[in-house]
């Protein structure tokens, strides 16, 4: 997704590594996938329900960045 | 000594060969290079994944000549790492001719992981990707930034 569009950025953390994220995130299980630190699911997701999730975020208007 | 395999070095050459079209370059953001070290004392090793993740990348990068690696200190190379919102290590960015593609890889790419990062080095090679054409329609509509964390743990 953030080849197709030059305002998203992919980050893929190995959660283990970094034990703030764990807490940050409350990590309970893998892959957790956070959106613009507001919209959160667990879970592989169909590529039609992962992108409404990023639409949602994106039309939201109190987003940060 | 390589971290690869023999058998996973041929196999990643061979799919590289086959599969890469344009020049893929890994910035790399490690530890080390802080102003904190001492003078004359090596740096604390094994504090993070830094060395091994390094080793890996060149290990790819001997796979091949489509693959740049550069190489960078998180802490020596500040305005490098800002510009790429570095703020953990061992951290990968992805180029393509030279254009940030919005990848990042925090920590080492192992395991799932690992595939994941030989998927998105092809992608970017062919500057394609397997989503539907509606997602890309709908994606590039979006004017706000978005960042899409994905949380993982190598199995």
């Amino acid at each position: 997704m953030a080849m197709e569009s030059p305002h998203i950025r992919g980050e893929m953390y190995d959660a283990a590594e970094f034990e703030d994220v764990i807490r940050k995130y409350k990590i309970h299980g893998v892959p957790k996938i956070v959106i613009n630190e507001t919209i959160e699911f667990l879970g592989a997701q169909p590529e039609r329900a992962f992108l409404s999730h990023v639409m949602k975020a994106a039309q939201s208007p109190d987003g940060q960045k | 000594m390589p971290l690869l395999a023999k058998e996973d070095q041929d196999f990643i050459r061979k799919k590289f060969e086959q599969e890469l079209e344009g020049d893929v370059t890994l910035v790399l953001f490690r530890s080390g290079g802080s102003k904190l070290t001492i003078p004359g004392r090596p740096e604390p090793r094994g504090a993070d994944y830094s060395d091994e993740t390094e080793e890996l990348l060149h290990d790819l990068e001997e796979l091949s000549p489509k693959i740049k690696v550069q190489v960078y200190s998180m802490y020596a190379d500040k305005d490098m790492a800002e510009r790429f919102q570095i703020d953990r290590t061992p951290a990968i960015a992805f180029l393509s001719n030279e254009k940030d593609v919005g990848i990042r890889f925090f920590g080492i790419p192992s395991g799932y992981e690992f595939g994941a990062l030989l998927e998105d080095i092809i992608d970017v090679s062919k500057g394609k990707n397997r989503l539907a054409a509606s997602t890309k329609s709908q994606l590039a509509a979006i004017e706000k930034d978005i960042v899409i964390k994905v949380f993982t743990t190598p199995t």
